[in-house]
């Protein structure tokens, strides 16, 4: 009677939770309860236990506090609040009941009543990391701070022991009287810290150090297990409305075999602090409709889970909308879980001005305007894409975004000829359709002349091994391992260990003069390896996340390069998917695009996963790719948002802004303009994106963000507007004297062309489209009687050019 | 008296609490409500605040630990304004109603503190209790020290009667992160939590313990003299402060600096006149002892000071860094003499050679350098300890004793060749002090052990701590060591007794079988004269049966004549058979001679039995004279056997060197047990008369501590 009371009203507590979503309609779907086995070993350890509903409607809630949680042998446990701890050996049941549903969760004990000895690894050095001591701006600093240092995010656990026990030997440590140890002083705030209080002497962390240092702060012993996983848990959540909360439970595995809750332990972070904040105790808290990825770090390992935050008591159908492709298919199965409509397909104008921009560069021509928009057929969008993907500005634009990721820039070692002929391979293997994965394996793998061989320019153009594995992992695999040079990767899975593995192929690059003295021959010289900066071990060449390779008495740049662009790679497919979808939405699946890792996942995984398949599958023919691209709903979206989609910028709901690329643009307006620009090395006439040489620059170039190929970084194309921009086009040489030069309006006018037409024709060639009765209104004030009307024209033209809506692609 | 009130003003006027209690004697009561910034803000503000804003840093321009500071306000501009607290800055930062909210990243302070500043704003930021109210200097009697090179006259000063009871316990010792050996006595100090260890070097035991509620001593310094023992240290990231002692009293005569870290390095002047010192917070400061006031400021040092020597004649000053600066200034006006460039890491230690000639430095870089004064170059530099030189110091005659994380304590000669090297410590080696009065070297390392060690032949002499038991358990101690010792003492006792008996029961022996052979001897020469006696009495005897034989063969042949005789006279008896005249006269002739042979016969018989007799004499004599052989046999054996065994005895119960050696070192180890259970029992004597002991001139009362109190010692 009791027990079926107590039920009853957990239940009516829990539908009183929910709020708006009425306990009725929307019952309990799934009871989820984390982890799905307890495992108690020693007095120390504990086991914080999440339960989680979810509801018919898709939304889940934190039913923990309001679960009964019943043990079938509740002498085997202590319980405080959720958190389980052992209090005898042996085996039980932890029974978890809510709205209905009930999960078993089996229970283990050992060693309820031995205190464990504190480890350094193990216990200490996750505090530092938690209390963010080690963090870059603290004493994780390259030169530490405050005069003390630790390794940023302890990827030196030796070496942090001994800066905190002997480097100023009895500054730092008493060991007579443990609390009054600096470290311990300064922690808990009892002296002024710069990095403030950190935690509180009676807590866990607090009392963790003074064991530690009572016991005379005792290194571990070479064989302690190593954390090799971490799991977050609750995997996936969907939070109703701002102020929902969510606990999370944390817990690591060892390499034997036993696990530890670390949920006290473990760094939290959020890639969206606007949507899902995370509390250090790690509760997750709703804020905008949005989604983030919640992040725990501990040891070198870092987990995500997936947080979708709703408005409060959202009513949402899901839509139906037509799929072109699997594109489609996947960007709205990810909108229906974000409850979000996604805009409407653009119009034929918007449409046929994009599509120019973004396969060919350039602006559609009058006539090219007329003949689409003219087209009644039903698969005329179909058909322009093809016939721009067979045009061949469509390569020249692939080839300088090459040109870009491969840095070709003549310089100091690099000669103005080996460039040249670096770029006509490399404009030779796009235009003839190379699959890529034939031409990445042919540039990585080159042995040769810099002027006979071409592809060996790669070598020559960075000389520093780590360097050069850091660009390859870049460019290639998207990337940036850099961190893991100096330390453990803070946010991904890269260790020292991982960075100088894969360094490890680089190191036998031989380079030698060749009989041109602007020449080097590029051989492998089958000597010199890579060696760990702690402990000075050789590496053995690794593959990033791919094991060890067997080089012995090969050329390890080739076994890298026949791995590298193979389907054995995860990274190398969706990697360059990733690359030319960013082309297309101005944002990457994954964004920046060279900065893949775990801390910033994929914001469609399964859409990036299958146009990673299909391009492997494609024999990484890029433009099937393209062509899968363009043609899919999500492309030909219109900019306009609508209410629902009014927040998203990750998820494809609607098409974006986006700035054009400054080469294109500068071949954009001398295209409308008519006019021809003159770059060092090429004949008049020639379009920005042709320039080989990435030191051949202008000034318009340079403003507008051209990328100078100094290094490898996406980032080095700008693509935000900036002051010096709009003012080199409102007063700059550019515009201005372009319009007078290329005589456009003269031609019409000499063709007696009615101003209003010229407009039109002005309208078309720039916008994209024709005007509206509003701007025509507006306009004809200008051209009555007795006004000049050429020079109202050139004003008009020059309006245009510098109109927001010129200089975006939209 | 005098100076210990002044002392407490110093102190008041400086920390607060003390200077309450000395207002409350002066001031009428009344005047105890004005809340001012000496009394009752500072200790606030120095806790909380002046980390950032002092002189050091002056964050954002302010500097608090000042009056005229604080009033001058920070690069906002204004931040105190008196009566007006809405409109002071510093409140509403402190009380976290406007940003940046102070101090940063740390709760918001007691409501109480809080109140006492706002009360403090409304009654007009008053600076003292009376603005006129000057803070009056020390009037310290260091007095000027002669420099000196030489012995001072009179006793070297040691501690007299000090308390050796630890106020601070612990079961663990913390590292030695300070060693000094006084110049002249025999008196080592050593580092120990929040107070100062003094050990005497011939006894290896503790003579007294100095107070440092300041908090851990990170450096120790005896004056040129060996009457002053300076200390520097504090509490890290907090206070840092400079305490010098009387070493005989353990009277506190001067305290300078009011750091904001621990002092790291520090060192009093030659003369007694200056105390240098530095730490994390990079300047060195350098007061005067006559008036406590700053005398100038270092300001070159990039990097924590860590090590500053003043030499001995008085002149210069060395300092050194964590990164790896050295530098020498004129000690007076603190003006650059020299920057000695060379260490690659930092310096952990500078020593002057006693001429003032020479610098040693030791550092990081695994190397000890030694630098000449007249022009500053480097003169040696070598290699002493493997993963960094931690400490050095030049010895009185001019050697050079090291230690560092090679775990191993060196001796060097002034060219840098190692001369001995001690067994290693069993951790990092940090600190080293060696007594050059009595030639004995210690090394202290990271966990707290200090060995002391013989220079002279390496031996090692004992083993002293950081962390000194109580009185009382050192007592029990003892006491159950002086039981221990009384042990050897009965039985180095009885061994002695035991080999003396042993040598006069040899020696008894002796005696008695010489008088056995003695009387052996006698016995001996007894029967030989007595054979002789019977041989004569043989003679006799024999001469004897010699005269019975012949009278006997007389005898016989008287009988046979006789017989032949009567047979003559038988015959004729017979002849005369007729004739009996003739018969008759026959017969009478032949009855005659019946008569003549009975009686020829009865001699006969007689002579016989003469014979015989004296036959059975004469063998009887035999018998006695082969007795007598016998017997002279017998006892000469005897007494010879006696003779051997005696002699034997008598060779056996000789003194021999072996006894002697053995004796006087039985005798010895007695007198040593004895004297070590007496030593025992002083000791234990010794340490019952320390009990009890307090400090003559007690401590000033602590400054309090507005901060979190530091943890009760386990």
């Amino acid at each position: 009677m009791n027990v079926s009371r107590l039920l009853l009203a957990s239940l009516l507590i829990s539908g009183w939770c929910v709020g708006s979503v009425g306990a009725q309609d929307n019952p309990v779907a799934e009871l989820r309860v984390f982890p799905a086995d307890i495992n108690l070993l020693t007095a120390k350890d504990r086991q914080l236990m999440v339960v989680q509903a979810v509801y018919a409607s898709g939304l889940t809630q934190d039913v923990t506090s309001q679960a009964t949680m019943t043990l079938a042998n509740p002498a085997l446990c202590r319980r405080e609040g959720n958190t389980f701890w052992g209090a005898a050996d042996g085996a039980t049941e932890l029974k978890v009941e809510f709205g209905g549903k009930a999960t078993m969760v089996p229970i283990k004990v050992e060693k309820a009543v031995e205190q464990r000895p504190i480890s350094f690894k193990l216990d200490i050095m996750p505090i530092f990391m938690k209390a963010g001591c080690n963090s870059g701006s603290c004493h994780g600093a390259a030169r530490g701070k405050d005069g003390f240092r630790l390794s940023l995010f302890g990827f030196d656990p030796n070496g942090d022991h001994y800066r905190l026990t002997r480097e100023l030997s009895g500054r730092r440590i008493d060991l007579a009287v443990p609390e009054s140890s600096l470290a311990i002083e300064k922690s808990i705030g009892a002296v002024p810290h710069t990095g403030g209080k950190r935690f509180e002497l009676n807590s866990e962390y607090g009392q963790d150090l003074v064991r530690w240092i009572a016991d005379s702060c005792p290194i571990d012993a070479a064989a302690i297990p190593t954390c090799v996983g971490v799991e977050l848990y609750p995997k996936q959540a969907v939070l109703d409305g701002p102020g929902a909360t969510q606990q999370v439970t944390v817990r690591a595995k060892y390499s034997d075999g036993s696990d530890r809750d670390v949920t006290n332990l473990a760094l939290f972070l959020t890639n969206n602090d606007n949507s899902a904040s995370i509390s250090d105790k790690g509760v997750v808290t709703g804020g905008a409709r949005g989604e983030a990825y919640v992040m725990a770090r501990f040891s070198t390992h870092t987990v995500g889970s997936q947080y979708i935050v709703l408005p409060k008591g959202l009513n949402f159908t899901p839509f139906q909308s037509k799929e072109a492709n699997y594109i489609d298919t996947h960007v709205n199965i990810k909108l229906n879980k974000l409850r979000m409509t996604p805009s409407e397909v653009c119009t034929d104008e918007v449409f046929v001005r994009r599509l120019y921009l973004d396969l060919i560069g350039l602006l559609p021509t009058l006539e090219e305007y007329n003949r689409f928009v003219a087209d009644t057929a039903p698969d005329k969008r179909e058909k322009l894409i093809d016939e721009l993907l067979n045009r061949k500005e469509f390569t020249e634009i692939w080839v300088s975004k090459w040109a870009e990721w491969l840095m070709m820039r003549s310089n100091n070692v690099i000669s103005y000829k080996a460039m040249l002929l670096y770029y006509n391979w490399l404009s030779q293997q796009v235009a003839s359709n190379v699959p890529l994965d034939k031409m990445v394996q042919g540039l990585l793998g080159a042995n040769g002349g810099t002027f006979k061989v071409p592809a060996t320019n790669y070598f020559q153009n960075e000389t520093d091994t780590l360097k050069v594995s850091e660009n390859v992992a870049q460019v290639f695999m998207g990337m940036r391992i850099q961190c893991a040079q100096c330390h453990n990767h803070p946010f991904d899975r890269w260790t020292q260990d991982d960075y100088y593995g894969f360094a490890s192929f680089f190191s036998q690059i031989g380079r030698k003069g060749g009989e041109d003295y602007r020449e080097t021959i590029i051989f492998n010289a089958g000597g010199g390896e890579v060696r760990h900066p702690i402990d000075n071990r050789v590496m053995v060449p690794t593959f990033l996340g791919g094991g060890p390779a067997d080089t012995a008495g090969k050329d390890r740049r080739e076994i890298l390069a026949k791995w590298l662009a193979s389907p054995q790679n995860p990274y190398f497919a969706s990697n360059f998917a990733n690359r030319v979808w960013h082309h297309f939405f101005g944002i990457g699946i994954i964004e920046p695009i060279d900065d893949v890792r775990i801390s910033n996942p994929a914001s469609n995984p399964e859409l990036l996963l299958e146009l990673a398949t299909k391009f492997t599958s494609y024999n990484y023919d890029f433009k099937q790719l393209v062509r899968d691209i363009c043609r899919s709903q999500t492309y030909q979206r219109a900019t306009n948002r609508n209410e629902s989609n009014m927040t998203d910028e990750m998820n494809f709901a609607h098409a974006n802004l986006r700035r054009i690329k400054a080469e294109s643009m500068l071949d954009c307006i001398s295209e409308v303009t008519n006019t021809k620009d003159k770059f060092q090395g090429l004949p008049l006439g020639a379009k920005a994106t042709q320039i080989a040489d990435g030191s051949t620059s202008t000034y318009f170039l340079e403003t507008f963000g051209r990328a100078k190929r100094e290094t490898v970084c996406s980032c080095e194309v700008r693509m935000e507007p900036s002051l010096s921009q709009a003012l080199h086009l409102l007063n700059g040489d550019t515009v201005n004297s372009k319009i007078q030069q290329g005589g456009v309006i003269d031609k019409w006018l000499a063709e007696k062309v009615e101003p209003l037409q010229i407009v039109e024709r002005l309208y078309i060639s720039c916008l994209g489209r024709k005007p509206t009765e509003a701007e025509i209104t507006n306009f004809k004030p200008l051209f009555t009687e007795g006004s000049n009307v050429k020079q109202a024209l050139e004003d008009t033209f020059w309006a245009l050019l510098n109109s927001r809506e010129f200089l975006f692609n939209h | 008296m005098r100076q210990l009130l002044t002392f407490t003003l110093l102190c008041g006027a400086l920390a607060g609490s003390a200077g309450v209690a000395v207002g409350q004697e002066a001031k009428p009561a009344d005047k105890m409500e004005k809340i001012t910034y000496n009394d009752h803000i500072l200790p606030i503000l120095r806790a909380k605040c002046a980390a950032c804003h002092s002189a050091d840093q002056a964050k954002g321009g302010l500097v608090v630990d000042s009056y005229t500071g604080l009033m001058a306000g920070g690069a906002s501009g204004e931040v105190v304004t008196g009566g007006d607290v809405d409109g002071s800055r510093l409140y509403d930062l402190i009380s976290h109603k406007a940003e940046p909210k102070m101090p940063p990243k740390e709760p918001k302070m007691p409501d109480e503190q809080l109140a006492i500043f706002k009360k403090w704003i409304l009654g007009g930021a008053l600076e003292t209790l009376d603005s006129k109210a000057k803070i009056k200097k020390p009037a310290f009697t260091l007095g000027t020290a002669v420099i000196s090179s030489g012995k001072p006259e009179g006793p070297p000063p040691m501690p007299e009667k000090l308390p050796t009871d630890p106020a601070i316990v612990s079961t663990r010792g913390n590292a030695a992160t300070a060693m000094a050996a006084s110049p002249w006595a025999p008196l080592i100090a050593v580092s120990s939590h929040k107070q100062v260890l003094l050990y005497n070097t011939q006894e290896l035991r503790l003579v007294g313990i100095l107070p440092f509620p300041e908090g851990q001593p990170y450096v120790l310094k005896f004056s040129r003299n060996g009457s002053l023992l300076l200390a520097g240290g504090g509490r890290g990231g907090q206070s840092g402060r400079v305490v010098v002692w009387d070493v005989k009293t353990g009277a506190r005569v001067f305290e300078v600096g009011n750091e904001y870290d621990a002092v790291m390095a520090a060192d009093i002047s030659a003369d007694n006149s200056q105390i240098a010192l530095g730490g994390p917070r990079k300047i060195v400061r350098v007061y005067s002892t006559k008036d406590g006031e700053l005398m100038y400021e270092i300001k070159k040092h990039t990097d924590w000071v860590t090590a500053l020597e003043f030499s001995p004649d008085g002149v210069l000053l060395a300092t050194g860094d964590r990164s790896n600066g050295l530098f020498v200034w004129e000690a007076f006006t603190g003006r650059e003499f020299y920057v000695l460039n060379g260490h690659q890491a930092a310096i952990s230690a500078v020593s002057w050679r006693l001429d003032a000639n020479i610098l040693a430095s030791s550092s990081e870089d695994t190397t000890i350098k030694l630098w000449e004064m007249g022009n500053g170059g480097q003169v040696k530099s070598w290699g002493a300890h493997g993963g960094g030189a931690a400490a050095v110091q030049f010895t009185r005659d001019g050697r050079l004793f090291s230690t560092g994380r090679d775990q191993v304590s060196k001796l060097w000669d002034q060219n840098g060749a190692q001369q001995r090297a001690f067994p290693a410590l069993g951790d990092l080696g940090l600190e080293v002090a060696f007594s050059s009065e009595d030639d004995r070297a210690f090394a202290g390392d990271w966990s707290g052990n200090i060995r002391a060690w013989n220079a002279k032949d390496g031996a090692e002499l004992g083993v002293l701590k950081t962390n000194p038991a109580p009185l009382a358990a050192r007592i029990e101690a003892a006491v159950k060591d002086a039981q221990a010792l009384e042990a050897p003492v009965t039985q180095t006792a009885a061994a002695v007794a035991a080999l003396k008996k042993a040598q006069a029961d040899r020696e008894a022996a002796a005696v008695a079988a010489t008088a056995a052979t003695t009387a052996a001897q006698t016995a001996a020469t007894a029967a030989v004269a007595e054979k002789a006696a019977a041989d004569q009495a043989l003679v006799a005897k024999v001469a004897a049966v010699a005269a019975a034989e012949t009278a006997l063969t007389a005898a016989k042949t008287k009988v046979d004549a006789v017989t032949a005789e009567k047979a003559a006279a038988d015959k004729t008896v017979v002849d005369a058979g007729a004739d009996a005249t003739k018969k008759a006269e026959a017969e009478k002739v032949v009855a005659a001679k019946v008569a003549e042979l009975l009686t020829a016969q009865t001699a006969f018989t007689a002579a016989t039995a003469a014979r015989d007799k004296a036959t059975a004499e004469k063998v009887a004599g035999d018998k006695l004279v082969t007795d007598a052989a016998a017997k002279v046999k017998t006892t000469a054996d005897q007494a010879a056997a006696l003779k051997v065994a005696s002699d034997k005895a008598v060779e056996v119960a000789k003194v021999t060197p072996e006894y002697t050696k053995l004796l006087t070192e039985s005798e010895a180890a007695a007198a040593a047990a004895a004297a070590k259970l007496a030593a025992g029992k002083k000791l234990v004597e010794t340490l019952n008369s320390e009990k009890g002991r307090v400090l003559a001139v007690p401590m000033p009362a602590p400054a309090a501590e507005p901060v979190a109190a530091a943890p009760a010692a386990k």
